[in-house]
C-alpha cells in the first residue's frame, strides 16, 4: 500500500541510518537486530482502483488495522516488530532491498487465473523476462535477490483469485469472499509469530496452508 | 519509407503473424505480421485492441481529488499524472504562479521521479537487450544475466532506482500513492534533514549516471551503421522547452521540428495544446493517432520522450548532462538523431540531467519554507464563477484547466473541464505513449522490412520487433498485474486461417512453442 503501513507496522522501530547506496547484505547472525527489520515482510502487490486488482492493497490495509488494533506483530518490552507490510502497484528490482535480512516474505497478489480461494506457493528463482513489462515476477525478484546476495529469504506466493480488472471496477463479491478466506489466512499466520505461540504454530497458519500449497 | 506496409493491397492472400497480448497499460497490444508465400512482410501494424477507460475513470469526480487518484492510472510513473493533474488544477483554482518553495519541491519530486524511470528503463529493460544483443539466448538476456555478467553495472541500477524512490518519499511522505502536490501548491515542507539525507549519496549517483552515459555511447557509437539504422525513421519532435530554449521537463512551451529540425511552431502555450494537436482514430487500433494540425494526419504524426527532447533543446542547463548532449548532437550532424536505439542515449543523458538538477535543488535555499500554498487570484469554483484566471490563451474559456508535463515517456497532457460544483465533467488525458503511436509503428515496419522479410521467423527476430518497441518505453504494463495474465503469442497461419505455428512467452517469461493442432485462426488483414 504505502509508506504509512510500513510505518504503522514496525511500530516505533526505526532502522539506523544507512546509505541509500548500501547493497551490501546484512550479516547473517542476528541480522534482524542489526538493521531493525522485522523477520516477517508482507508485499501487497496491485492498483487500487483496478477491480480486483486491489485484493493486494485492500488485504495490506485490513492487516494493517487489525495490527494496529490487536497489538499483534509485536514482540518484547519495546514492542520489536514481528511483521512488516509493504504495499507496490508492482514488483521492482529495488525490490530485493527489502527482501534482504528477512526470515520469511509472503508476496500477496491477486491472480487471473488459478485455485479459488487462493494459493500458496513456494517462489523458487527464474530469471526469465516477460515481455516489456515494467514490474518483475515474484521467481524473477528472487533470482535477482539470489544473484546479488548468494541466497533468498524464505519466499511465498499467496495469489488471491481475481475477476475483473478493469480501471474503475468495484471489488466483485467473488473477489471479496476470496480475499476474506486469505486473511483468515494471514490472520493466523500472523498470530501464530508470537513468542507465545510458537507452541501453537502447526495448528495455525501452517495448517491453514497447507492444502492449498502450489 | 515502410509507411506502405501500414495497409497492404490484398491482406487476404497473405499470412498473419501476430504478438499478443503485449502487455496491458492504455489497453492490450499485440503487433501483427501479414507475409506473402516468399515470407516477405506485406502490413505490419501495433496494434491496441482494448480500450483503458480514463475519462469514465475521472468523470464525476471533484478535481481536488484528481492528483490523487490519477496515479491510479499508472504504476510506473503516477508522479507524472500526479503532477499533471496538479498543474491542470492549479489553473482551476487560478494560481498559477507557485510559491518558490512548492515549485522546487514539485520539481524535485519530478526530477526524482524521471531519474528512478529512466533507471529501470536501461538497467532492467534495455540493457539485456544492448549488452547481450538481440539473438542472445533468451535464458542469459535478463536482468538477472546483467547481473551475473555485469555484476556494478546491476547494482547500480537496482540503488539508482532506490535513490529516485527516496526522492519521492521524501517530497511525498510516500513511496507510492503519495499527495505531495494539491492544487495551487504542496502539503508538505521538506526540512534539513531530507535536504541531508538525499545529498549524502548525491556525489555517487551523479557519477553513476555519467557512467552510464559513457557506456550507452560506447555500445552505440560499437554497434556502427547497424545501431543507427536499426528502427530508424525521419520523425517530427515535440517537448516542451524553457523560454531560453533549455531542456525543460516540468514547465514551458511547446516546440515541434520536423525531421530536419526547421521549427513548426515554438513556445506555443501549452494551453493551445488542442489547435496544435489533434487525433487520428483508425479502425484497427483503440489508441489515437495524434498529429500536428498545420502538417495533417499523413506528415504530422511525432515522437516524443528522451530522444525528442534531446533533439528539440538548444542546450541543458546542467554542465555534465550538457557536456553529453553535444557529444550526443554531433551524431546528428546537424539535423535531429533518428535512430531509436538512440533513445537509450539520449535516455541516459537526461537521467544525468536528473542527477545534476537534484543536487542544485537540495543546494537551493528556497527548497525549504513554510509558504506551500497559493490561493487563487480569480474566480472559485462553486460560486458559480467562470473567470479562473488560467493564463495560457486557449484555456480562460471558463471551467478548464489544462497541465502539461515532460513524464518519462514524454509530453504527457491532462486537460479537465469542470462544473459550477468542481465536479469533472470532461476529461482528455494524452499520454506519451498514445503520442508515439505512430512512431512506434513506423520503427516495427522499419524492423519488419529490414530485419525479417525474408527470413524464416525466430524468437531472435521477432525479439528485434520487440526491441524496437521497447526503446520507446511504451506504458504498457502498469494497469492491473494480476498473475496469469500477459502471454505473448506469435502465431503463424496461411491465409485461409490454418495455424501452422505459434510460439507463446508466458506471464513469467518461459518461452516455447504450442503444439499445433486442428485450429484456425481468422486470416483477420484488416485487423
Amino acid at each position: 500500500m504505502d509508506g504509512t503501513k510500513r510505518a504503522r507496522a514496525v511500530g516505533a522501530a526505526s532502522p539506523p541510518r544507512h546509505s541509500l547506496l548500501d547493497l551490501e547484505p546484512a550479516p547473517e547472525s542476528d541480522s534482524d537486530a542489526r538493521i531493525g527489520r522485522a523477520p516477517l515482510l508482507i508485499i501487497g502487490v496491485g492498483n487500487p482502483s483496478r477491480g480486483d486488482d486491489a485484493i493486494g492493497p485492500l488485504l495490506l490495509q485490513r492487516l494493517g488495522d487489525e495490527l494496529s488494533s490487536s497489538g499483534a506483530g509485536t514482540q518484547g518490552a519495546e514492542d520489536q516488530p514481528l511483521v512488516e507490510l509493504l504495499g507496490a502497484y508492482q514488483l521492482q528490482p529495488e525490490h530485493v532491498l527489502d527482501l534482504r535480512g528477512r526470515r520469511r516474505v509472503i508476496i500477496v497478489d491477486a491472480a487471473a487465473s488459478g485455485p479459488t480461494p487462493f494459493a500458496v506457493s513456494a517462489v523458487t528463482p527464474d530469471p526469465r523476462r516477460a515481455f516489456s513489462t515494467h514490474s518483475l515476477s515474484p521467481a524473477a525478484l528472487a533470482a535477482v535477490h539470489q544473484r546479488l546476495y548468494g541466497d533468498v529469504p524464505p519466499l511465498e506466493l499467496l495469489a488471491i483469485r481475481g475477476a475483473r480488472f478493469e480501471l474503475g471496477d468495484p471489488l466483485t463479491t467473488t473477489a471479496a469472499a476470496n480475499l476474506d478466506a486469505a486473511q483468515a489466512w494471514l490472520r493466523a499466520l500472523v498470530a501464530a509469530l508470537a513468542p507465545d505461540a510458537d507452541a501453537d504454530n502447526d495448528k495455525g497458519a501452517n495448517r491453514a496452508r497447507t492444502p492449498r500449497e502450489g | 519509407m515502410p509507411r506502405t506496409l501500414e495497409t497492404a493491397a490484398h491482406p487476404e492472400r497473405l499470412r498473419r503473424v501476430a504478438i499478443e497480448p503485449l502487455t496491458r497499460v492504455e489497453g492490450h497490444g499485440k503487433v501483427t505480421l501479414l507475409l506473402d508465400d516468399r515470407d516477405q512482410v506485406r502490413q505490419a501494424r501495433l496494434h491496441i485492441v482494448e480500450f483503458r477507460g480514463f475519462e469514465r475513470f475521472i468523470q464525476g469526480r471533484p478535481f481536488a481529488e484528481l492528483p490523487v487518484v490519477v496515479q491510479r492510472l499508472c504504476g510506473i510513473c503516477p508522479v507524472s499524472h500526479h503532477l499533471a493533474a496538479a498543474k491542470a488544477c492549479d489553473r482551476l483554482v487560478g494560481a498559477v504562479r507557485l510559491s518558490p518553495a512548492a515549485e522546487r519541491v514539485r520539481r524535485l519530486m519530478h526530477f526524482g521521479q524521471v531519474l528512478q524511470s529512466h533507471a529501470l528503463h536501461f538497467f532492467h529493460l534495455a540493457s539485456p537487450d544492448l549488452l547481450f544483443g538481440f539473438d542472445d539466448d533468451p535464458a542469459h538476456r535478463n536482468v538477472v544475466g546483467v547481473i551475473h555478467d555485469h555484476p556494478d553495472l546491476a547494482r547500480r541500477g537496482v540503488l539508482l532506482r532506490r535513490y529516485g524512490q527516496e526522492v519521492i518519499r521524501v517530497c511525498s511522505g510516500k513511496r507510492i500513492h503519495g499527495c505531495a502536490a494539491i492544487p495551487g501548491g504542496v502539503n508538505k515542507a521538506l526540512d534539513n534533514t531530507d535536504r541531508e539525507l538525499l545529498g549524502a549519496d548525491i556525489g555517487p549517483v551523479i557519477q553513476w549516471a555519467e557512467e552510464a552515459v559513457a557506456l550507452m555511447r560506447r555500445i552505440f557509437l560499437t554497434g556502427g551503421e547497424r545501431a543507427r539504422h536499426f528502427a530508424a525513421v525521419p520523425a517530427n519532435t515535440l517537448s516542451l522547452v524553457r523560454p531560453d530554449g533549455a531542456l525543460e521537463l516540468y514547465d514551458g512551451g511547446l516546440r515541434a521540428r520536423d525531421p530536419k529540425g526547421t521549427t513548426i511552431f515554438d513556445h506555443a502555450p501549452d494551453q493551445d495544446y488542442a489547435t496544435l494537436l489533434h487525433e487520428q482514430v483508425k479502425p484497427w487500433s483503440y489508441m489515437k493517432f495524434p498529429f500536428i494540425a498545420a502538417l495533417g494526419p499523413d506528415a504530422g504524426w511525432y515522437r516524443v520522450g528522451p530522444l525528442a527532447r534531446i533533439n528539440n533543446c538548444d542546450y541543458i542547463d546542467t554542465p555534465r548532462a550538457e557536456q553529453a548532449r553535444r557529444d550526443f548532437a554531433a551524431l546528428g550532424d546537424g539535423r535531429p538523431v533518428q535512430a531509436s536505439l538512440a533513445i537509450h542515449w539520449a535516455r541516459l543523458i537526461e537521467l544525468l540531467h536528473c542527477a545534476e538538477a537534484i543536487e542544485r535543488l537540495l543546494g537551493d535555499p528556497d527548497l525549504i519554507g513554510d509558504d506551500l500554498v497559493r490561493e487563487g487570484q480569480s474566480g472559485s469554483i462553486g460560486s458559480g464563477s467562470t473567470g479562473l484566471g488560467a493564463s495560457g490563451s486557449g484555456s480562460a474559456t471558463g471551467r478548464t484547466g489544462i497541465g502539461v508535463i515532460e513524464a518519462p515517456r514524454g509530453t504527457l497532457f491532462h486537460h479537465y473541464e469542470v462544473d459550477a460544483d468542481g465536479l469533472v465533467t470532461r476529461a482528455n488525458l494524452i499520454v506519451s505513449t498514445t503520442s508515439n503511436n505512430q512512431a512506434m509503428n513506423e520503427s516495427i515496419r522499419r524492423v519488419a522490412q529490414n530485419e525479417l522479410t525474408g527470413h524464416a521467423l525466430t524468437e531472435p527476430l521477432l525479439n528485434q520487433i520487440e526491441v524496437a518497441i521497447r526503446a520507446y518505453d511504451p506504458c504498457l504494463s502498469c494497469a492491473t498485474h494480476a498473475i496469469g495474465q500477459m502471454p505473448l503469442a506469435v502465431t503463424l497461419a496461411r491465409a485461409g486461417g490454418e495455424v501452422l505455428d505459434e510460439l507463446r512467452r508466458d506471464p513469467d517469461g518461459a518461452f516455447h512453442r504450442e503444439p499445433t493442432g486442428p485450429q484456425s485462426v481468422a486470416a483477420n488483414g484488416g485487423s
